[in-house]
């Protein structure tokens, strides 16, 4: 069952008691809560997601709850407090907030990467970058014009094969990107906006329903690019020495410190398997038409190898 | 009247603890991940390879720029080798890789 399937009354009910498990990637998520705000964007944020019939086994249990005395919520890990916020209506970014820090400080069996992850059917593009790079905004773009999701900001590589999994949620969008995502692709389905956070206005695209199914198949990396929103700037794909790439991905692995030799031999694995790209663009238009003419290229070299 | 002052020896480098270190070599340089500090850092071919001889025997700067020169098989240039040399064990002493022996 998806969650969206749950009736309004019920979700809200179960959110109260015992919480409903979500299976978010590779992750059993049990979430809490007793505030309306989050039993209303939930449905819509992952509405896609599967709801398990019995709790079994989670990976963490998360809980956004109305603090009683001083007005706003907190949220919680396994229990323990985690965060407050004093609006109450940002009870989801909250739970994401929640979700990102456990993955983040808990998922060691993967070598995580602060990257968006996109996939033709050529292969899989990621795309690791720091924040402020336009990485959430190009990969909504991408998205748009029908590539899959797998992640918008945590790549999770498995060392054992070196494939990528999913972890399809919403994308958020933050101030100007809003905007430019519904001028670029009007037809985008977007969940509620939460105006006035720290980092501005926020809303979310919404992943499609197909690629929540998907989302325990992992992908083969194929391409490795590191995007670079400059305003002005044409699109342009720079080739990386694979010793450049290398560092360049251990940059953005968020718990490289963590692993250790496995880490290492991860990333040799990622750089061994892919081509490294530094991506400078601005126009979105001309850079989803850049990316996808770099894997149209690469699948072409391929029949002709074939050939 | 004093006695001249015996010249300082040259100190011998030599990397530092060779089976803590993995390599992997590209094109365009080198990754070393270093498993007591946790750290990954990417030499250029040039420290790459002076890394690799420090790794076989500790070497004095002018002899470490000595074997450069040979490899380079530039000896003309022996100079700008030696300062290079210079600057790559200031260089990898400080990322820990490499250390000075005992004259």
């Amino acid at each position: 069952m998806m969650l969206r399937d749950l009736p309004p009354d019920e979700l809200a009910d179960r959110l109260r008691r015992d919480g409903v498990v979500l299976t978010i990637g590779p992750f059993a998520v049990a979430v809490r809560s007793n505030e309306a705000a989050l039993a209303a964007a939930l449905p819509v944020l992952y509405g896609a997601f599967p709801v398990r019939k019995e709790p079994g086994l989670v990976d963490v249990h998360i809980g956004v709850f109305r603090r009683r005395f001083r007005g706003g919520l907190v949220s919680t890990v396994d229990g323990l407090p985690h965060a407050r916020i004093a609006q109450r209506a940002f009870a989801p970014l909250l739970m994401d907030w929640a979700l990102n820090w456990t993955v983040a400080t808990r998922a060691h069996r993967y070598l995580i990467l602060h990257a968006a992850v996109a996939e033709r059917p050529e292969g899989a593009v990621v795309m690791p970058a720091p924040p402020g790079s336009g990485k959430s905004t190009l990969c909504a773009a991408l998205v748009a014009r029908g590539w899959r999701l797998l992640s918008d900001e945590i790549a999770l590589l498995r060392p054992e094969d070196g494939l990528v999994a999913p972890i399809p949620r919403a994308v958020p969008l933050k101030g100007n990107s809003i905007a430019t995502i519904r001028s670029f692709a009007p037809g985008t389905r977007f969940g509620p906006c939460f105006p006035g956070t720290a980092k501005g206005d926020v809303a979310h695209v919404l992943p499609a329903d197909e690629d929540v199914r998907r989302q325990g198949t992992p992908a083969r990396p194929a391409w490795l690019v590191f995007p670079r929103w400059r305003a002005g700037a044409a699109p342009e794909l720079i080739p990386m020495g694979r010793a450049e790439g290398f560092a360049a991905v251990v940059d953005n692995a968020m718990n490289y410190a963590v692993s250790g030799p496995d880490g290492f031999a991860a990333v040799d694995r990622l750089i061994a398997g892919t081509r490294a790209v530094r991506f400078g663009y601005d126009d979105l238009e001309g850079a989803v038409a850049a990316l996808d003419a770099m894997v149209k290229e690469r699948e072409a070299a391929h029949a002709c190898t074939a050939g | 009247m004093t006695s001249p002052q015996a010249a300082t020896p040259e100190p011998s480098w030599r990397v530092s603890d060779p089976a803590a270190l993995l390599r992997r070599h590209f094109e365009d340089g080198t990754v070393v991940f270093d498993r007591r500090s946790g750290l990954t850092h990417q030499l250029d071919p040039f420290a790459a390879e002076a890394l690799e001889l420090l790794t076989a025997t500790a070497l004095t700067r002018r002899e470490l720029a000595g074997r450069m020169a040979d490899l380079l098989d530039a000896p003309s240039a022996a100079s700008a080798i030696g300062d290079r040399c210079a600057l790559v064990l200031m260089r990898l002493a400080a990322l820990g890789l490499v250390e000075p022996t005992a004259p």
